[in-house]
């Protein structure tokens, strides 16, 4: 149990690369930090850097209001999961679990100790006989948190511990790292590049790009209020819907032109921030589901409406994807209601987008205007 | 006494009794009960005199083990019953077996590091790798593992309990920082090298938290060519420690240029760095400006890429590559200035490292 402070955290590596860039979080006791971002972005190092297994260029990383710069990784009271983990195949359970206690020259009563409570937290109190061969994916995937877990450290650290276990198992283990979380009431920061993963599991999620943050927030409201394209794009599936348009203010009514719609936002837009871009280009931002083919709402809502190709539609259940594409130019997705939706494939549908849920974004900057 | 300990434990699991190995000196250097361990056992010397193999006093039974002629130490059980004769000839036995894997596993972990060092004569090779029961034809890699000098043996411990000793996969230690692997290469060679690596790493960081560096080879077809897959990995350690000093792990196959630089002498590669950076022009590059070529590079020389990953204007990096040009003479975005810069830069760093460390083969930490 710890707080955790990165203070003005660079990574440069020889030769120029700098992997992260000026990194500033506060960690609180027992939070669980999502770090997420595309391939490159500098999580791992990030991680590495807390643990004390890479060197930092510049900046601080406390822990408990301690400076660790200088401390040893063994000495900073951390355990980490890394996705490439690998059990001792000639061990049982219990002999991997307390193996490193045992390196460690933990007394006997101590492992067994806490290797019985790891075990109970991970139910796997049944297995602690057998060899990892016989056992299954997510089996294997307990012990190697178990290990971890028996060190009873401050902090844990897990780089992208699902990723080599198959889709159905990674869902259903995100689970089970959520509820060990409030189990064990530790802190915990947890790497992936999946942004479902992250929306899922975490309370706090900081967004990377570039090694920079670009924006830390809970799930619910980087959603809703992401800073700038990027984040918008990357968190949500399918993707927000990015959209070259025109401001067009007139009087006190804020306009989106596009193709050769023009549609009218509500009150809460005519703000100072956009109607100064009048006559602008900029990027404006809409949700798959706050598109709509609805035919009531499409008829009650005229200043929003327009028309469009349907291309593919494809129906998964409980709520279909219409792929479009407006003007033969600009490809769009929205996120219909299966149960009445009428669209079909080679037909030209209206559709409506419910103009309170739009973002407005800078064309230059790509920061938000207005969400 | 690492193999004593275990099969200690490994009979503490099937046994209720107390049981343990007593020295030539009278101390108990293992035993199911750790709490004995250190301890004397007062009544040995008379046990050790004793003609009879297996005798007793009053609590425990004792069992003097021998390795040719030469009494090697003492057994006991605490118990007395007659079936206590059998228990402590059954532990005899189980450490016998203990000790002779022990002894293979060291004659083929001397074997392999003979050839490593080429002091096994080829023709021997094939012949004594038959007596191992180690396959002569076979595509393997060498993996050198470097960890601090006070983390060896844990590391060293770890690793082979992760890979345990087959006739395909060896794990022993070289000297005191550098532990060899050779291992059977399981599908395709890249992949092969780039998932185990990660395996290595990871769960040496995982388990002991322990910096480490990994050097890896070429593929070796036959068991005698593994010499010069380890000479590749050491070499990849070494070079890879001058260009890419903060890499945890160095492929032969993908030290490129540097490889190349690190045989060129060093009077050679002077001459051409006071040629391409005349009057010390490198050293009037400021530290942005590095950075900004360095991003270029990564960039492939794509200037609109570049600037948006420097978060700067389109002509500020125009404006900071004509001020390269006009310090350097070299214009970056002509692709053989380019390569000329990069270079002569990597000879830089390669002649700095030099000086700066006499013993190269110390340069990986
Ligand atoms: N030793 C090194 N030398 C130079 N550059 C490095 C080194 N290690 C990492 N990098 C670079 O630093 C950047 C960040 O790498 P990092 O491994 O932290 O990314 P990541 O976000 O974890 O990505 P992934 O999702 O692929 O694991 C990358 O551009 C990478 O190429
Ligand atoms: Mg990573």
């Amino acid at each position: 149990m710890a707080s955790l402070s990165l203070q003005h955290v660079y990574k440069k590596y020889d030769g120029g690369v700098v992997a992260v860039s000026d990194f500033n979080l506060e960690i609180a006791d027992k939070e669980f930090v999502i770090l997420v971002g595309p391939s490159g972005c500098g999580k791992s190092t990030t991680l590495r850097m807390i643990a004390g297994l890479e060197d930092i260029t510049e900046g601080e990383i406390y822990i408990d209001n301690r400076i660790v710069n200088d401390v040893l990784p063994k000495d900073r009271d951390i355990a980490m999961v890394f996705q490439n983990y690998a059990l001792y195949p000639h061990m049982t359970v219990f002999e991997n679990m307390a193996f490193g206690l045992k390196i460690r020259k933990t007394p006997k009563d101590e492992i067994k100790r806490r290797v019985s409570e790891a075990a109970k937290i991970l139910e796997i109190e049944h297995l602690l006989q057998r060899k990892p061969k016989a056992l299954s994916g997510g089996q294997r995937q307990r012990v190697a948190l178990g290990r971890a877990i028996v060190r009873d450290p401050k902090v844990f650290l897990m780089d992208e511990p699902l990723s080599n276990l198959d889709a159905k198992l990674r869902v259903q283990m995100r689970v089970e790292i959520t509820k060990l979380h409030q189990r064990l009431q530790t802190t915990i920061i947890y790497v992936t590049h999946d942004q479902t993963e992250a929306m899922t599991m975490g309370t706090r999620i900081v967004v990377m790009k570039d090694g920079f943050i670009q924006q830390v927030d809970a799930p619910s409201e980087l959603y809703a209020n992401p800073v700038n394209t990027f984040v918008a794009g990357f968190i949500g599936m399918p993707p927000m819907n990015f959209i070259n348009a025109l401001v067009a203010v007139e009087g006190d009514d804020v306009n989106i032109v596009f193709e050769n719609f023009t549609i009218k936002l509500p009150e809460r837009y005519a703000v100072p921030e956009v109607m100064e871009q009048d006559g602008k280009e900029v990027i404006f931002g809409v949700r798959p589901e706050a598109i709509t083919d609805e035919t009531t709402y499409v008829g009650q809502h005229p200043e929003s409406a327009f028309s469009a190709d349907v291309d593919v539609v494809e129906m998964l259940g409980a709520e279909t994807y219409l792929y479009v594409t407006v003007n033969g130019a600009l490809p769009l997705t929205a996120r219909v209601d299966p149960t009445t939706s009428q669209s079909r494939v080679g037909e030209v549908v209206d559709l409506a987008i419910d103009a309170n849920r739009v973002h407005i974004f800078d064309k230059d900057t790509e920061q938000s205007i207005i969400s | 006494m690492e193999e004593i300990k275990r099969c200690m434990l490994d009979i503490k699991r099937i046994m209720d009794y107390t049981v343990g190995v007593i020295d030539a000196n009278g101390i108990i250097v293992a035993s199911t009960d750790s709490a004995l361990e250190g301890s004397e056992d007062l009544s040995i010397r008379a046990v050790q005199k004793s003609q009879d193999t297996v005798t007793s006093n009053s609590e425990r039974t004792y069992l003097n083990y021998y390795n040719g002629d030469k009494l090697q130490f003492t057994l006991f059980i605490q118990l007395l019953e007659p079936c206590a004769k059998t228990y402590i000839e059954l532990v005899a036995q189980c450490l016998k077996v203990a000790l002779k894997d022990r002894d293979t596993d060291n004659e083929r972990a001397a074997f392999l590091k003979n050839i490593l060092l080429e002091n096994e004569l080829p023709g021997d090779i094939p012949l004594k790798a038959r007596e191992f029961k180690m396959p002569y034809s076979m595509d393997r890699v060498v993996f050198l593992v470097r960890v601090p000098r006070s983390e060896s043996s844990e590391s060293l411990y770890i690793l082979q309990n992760m890979f345990p000793e087959t006739d395909t996969q060896h794990t022993f230690a070289m000297d005191e920082e550098t532990i060899v692997m050779v291992m059977k290469i399981e599908d395709e060679y890249s992949e092969f090298v780039e998932v185990k690596s990660k395996t290595i790493m990871d769960n040496l960081n995982a388990e002991s938290m322990t910096r480490v560096k990994i050097g890896i080879g070429m593929p070796a077809t036959k068991l005698r060519d593994i010499a010069k897959s380890y000479r590749d990995a050491m070499l990849a350690l070494r070079v890879g420690g001058i260009f890419e000093k903060d890499k945890c792990v160095m492929r032969y196959d993908k030290l490129g240029l540097g490889r190349l630089i690190y045989q060129l002498p060093p009077t050679l590669c002077n001459m051409f760095l006071s040629e391409v950076f005349a009057d010390g022009a490198y050293e009037l590059l400021d530290q942005e400006t590095i950075q900004t070529i360095s991003k270029f590079f990564e960039n492939n020389l794509n200037g609109s890429e570049t600037s948006r990953k420097l978060f700067v204007h389109r002509n500020t990096l125009v404006y900071r590559l004509d001020k390269v040009q006009k310090i350097t003479g070299l214009d970056l975005r002509s692709f053989d200035d380019a390569v000329l810069f990069k270079l002569a830069a990597m000879v830089r760093t390669y002649l700095e490292k030099q000086d700066s460390s006499a013993n190269p083969t110390n340069t990986v930490w």
